[in-house]
């Protein structure tokens, strides 16, 4: 069964109306994150909060073991004034940001952004929402095994280095980056990272299998319409049209197609994106998951976050896709973000 | 083009590099290729030109190759390439017989039969030979902050150094706690490189510069 995706203008309604007009976004995003987003008026809310008050904003940071322990990182970068929570895990560390209303607990006032510490410039560590580096996690990569692994949208790279880091700098990792003028930044991370298991491919990911190589794990982290990330770039509230949706969904059905056939039998996929529309994420799992003929392919459970949603409008998912995750800035405290992980049989 | 080191001259010049900084044990252990320096490129493809632009935005970063992009006549006929070091074996087969983009960690250049080592061969050396028996000098915190701003060395910020410090030589910049902030060139020897108020090391990489040029808005992935 094809999705053909339906034009969402059934969803409006006063309430709706209201909302886009109160925290000024598009009718029609309002009227379908009613939908599906839990409490979605404290969403909006949170997201203008974050305006206001910088303070309930979040931010993370990911060790780069490659280069140093967490445990040494975290003092050094506790010693210069940062507050640093541990999080679900290890070497990731939530940055607390400190108000006046909190400032018994600046030690020191003048503190330096976080991208700009000498810690940062040595590569100890990335800036890394918690959802992103989930996403990695998932893949089930431990250091011993030497195995070959897909990072199909690469740039800038923060998940090619952590995927990097789990391998302990061993097997192999390809990197496909289609857009030239992302390349640099790519290059420029994984070194900063010291990182040396990586090729990079400037090549769309649907033309991978031009490679001729079967891979362990892939990683693909779909380009898409960055709903998610709202509370890092208010812009997103009225420059997206559903149509933008529409054209990122047939490309990562796409990309994920090409993907499954460069994946290995009993080899781990994981799904990502940052945004919050369906179309981009269960409905994309769904529809590979029915339609691709040559294998069996498992949704496995993800294991942080709100199950991944079965039915939206008028649509019904497979009642696996509740084993994908969500994730929202309201209640997670991470980026708007959507993981599933797949396994081929 | 990323080929093998296959060569006795290549071969040459890179033992007696890592032999200079005190590694030469460590030559054999790792997995090598090089990558021939495109001096000039006629035909480029539009895509190609992106990158190379985007490339130039990173220029004095040394961190990266700005002069990638082979075209497919070229470069037996230089001698001028880059080094890198891959993971294992079946990476450097690999970028060999596919050609990517990028592979493994650039380390440095070799020019005019000069290896031109780079912040990532000087952690290398750091790693491998902490004994600072190659030159070095040793900044005061204030001095390690101006480097990361892409700022040369004055004398007087200089609280260690190598002892036979030869001028225009290369040399590698370390903060107060021994970590690489930075690769230098001594305009003087030895102890004139700590005349006060003049600039006595040229700063020819940092790890900051490229940083305090361009806010990356898109490390928030
Ligand atoms: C969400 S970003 C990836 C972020 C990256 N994984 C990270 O963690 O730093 C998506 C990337 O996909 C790239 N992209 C766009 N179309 C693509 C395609 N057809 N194949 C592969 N990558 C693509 C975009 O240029 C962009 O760099």
């Amino acid at each position: 069964m094809k999705h053909e995706i339906e034009y969402p203008n059934f969803f409006l309604n006063e309430y709706s109306k209201n909302l886009a007009e109160k925290y000024g976004y598009k009718d029609w995003m309002i009227s379908r994150f009613l939908k599906f987003i839990p409490n979605t008026e404290i969403l909006l809310e949170y997201i203008e909060n974050i305006n206001i008050n910088k303070s309930s904003d979040f931010e993370y940071i990911r060790t780069n073991n490659l280069k140093i322990d967490s445990e040494i990182l975290k003092q050094r970068l506790v010693e210069k004034g940062y507050i640093l929570e541990d999080t679900l895990l290890n070497g990731v560390f939530r940055i607390k940001k400190t108000t006046s209303a909190d400032s018994t607990q600046i030690k020191k006032t003048n503190l330096s952004s976080i991208g700009s510490t000498l810690e940062y410039l040595k590569g100890y560590y990335y800036i890394q929402d918690l959802s992103s580096c989930l996403a990695v996690d998932e893949l089930e990569i431990n250091e011993n095994d030497c195995i070959t692994v897909l990072d199909m949208a690469a740039s800038p790279g923060g998940k090619t280095t952590f995927i990097a880091q789990k391998m302990n700098n061993k097997g192999n990792i390809i990197a496909c980056e289609p857009n030239p003028k992302r390349i640099p930044s790519l290059i420029f991370n994984l070194s900063r990272c010291n990182v040396k298991n990586t090729s990079i491919f400037n090549i769309s990911g649907e033309d991978v299998e031009k490679l001729s190589i079967k891979f362990d794990r892939i990683l693909l982290d779909a380009p898409c319409s960055c709903e998610g990330i709202l509370t890092k770039d208010k812009t997103r509230k009225k420059s997206r049209s559903f149509k933008d949706i529409e054209i990122c969904s047939i490309k990562q059905k796409k990309l994920i197609h090409s993907a499954v056939q460069v994946l290995k039998a009993n080899g781990i996929m994981v799904y990502c994106t940052c945004s919050f529309a369906p179309e981009e994420n269960e409905m994309v799992i769904d529809e590979l998951v029915r339609n691709n003929k040559e294998s069996d392919i498992e949704i496995e459970p993800v294991k942080y976050g709100i199950n991944g949603l079965t039915e939206f409008a008028n649509y019904q998912f497979m009642k696996e896709l509740k084993n994908t995750k969500r994730l929202y800035p309201h209640i997670h405290n991470t980026n708007g973000f959507f993981i599933a992980k797949l396994r081929k049989k | 083009m990323f080929k093998v080191v296959s060569t006795k001259e290549e071969e040459t010049i890179l033992k007696r590099a890592f032999n200079n900084w005190g590694i030469f044990e460590i030559y054999e252990k790792l997995e090598i290729i090089l990558r021939s320096i495109n001096k000039k490129s006629s035909s480029s493809s539009s895509s190609e030109n992106e990158y190379r632009k985007s490339m130039q935005s990173l220029k004095n970063d040394n961190f990266v190759s700005i002069e990638k992009i082979p075209s497919n006549d070229d470069r037996e006929k230089t001698r001028d390439f880059e080094v890198y070091i891959c993971s294992n074996k079946q990476q450097s087969e690999l970028a060999i017989k596919l050609q990517p983009m990028n592979s493994g960690l650039i380390i440095g250049k070799v020019k005019n039969k000069k290896f031109l080592p780079n912040i990532n061969f000087a952690e290398l050396i750091l790693r491998n030979n902490p004994k600072l028996n190659y030159p070095y000098v040793i900044l005061e915190n204030k001095g390690a902050n101006l480097v990361l701003y892409g700022r040369d060395i004055m004398g007087n910020s200089i609280i260690g150094f190598f002892r036979e410090i030869k001028e225009n030589q290369i040399l590698i910049i370390l903060n107060q706690t021994k970590e690489v902030i930075g690769i230098g060139r001594s305009k003087y020897n030895n102890n004139l490189i700590t005349q006060k108020d003049k600039i006595t090391i040229d700063n020819i990489q940092d790890i900051g510069t490229y940083y305090l040029k361009k806010e990356n808005n898109y490390m928030l992935v």
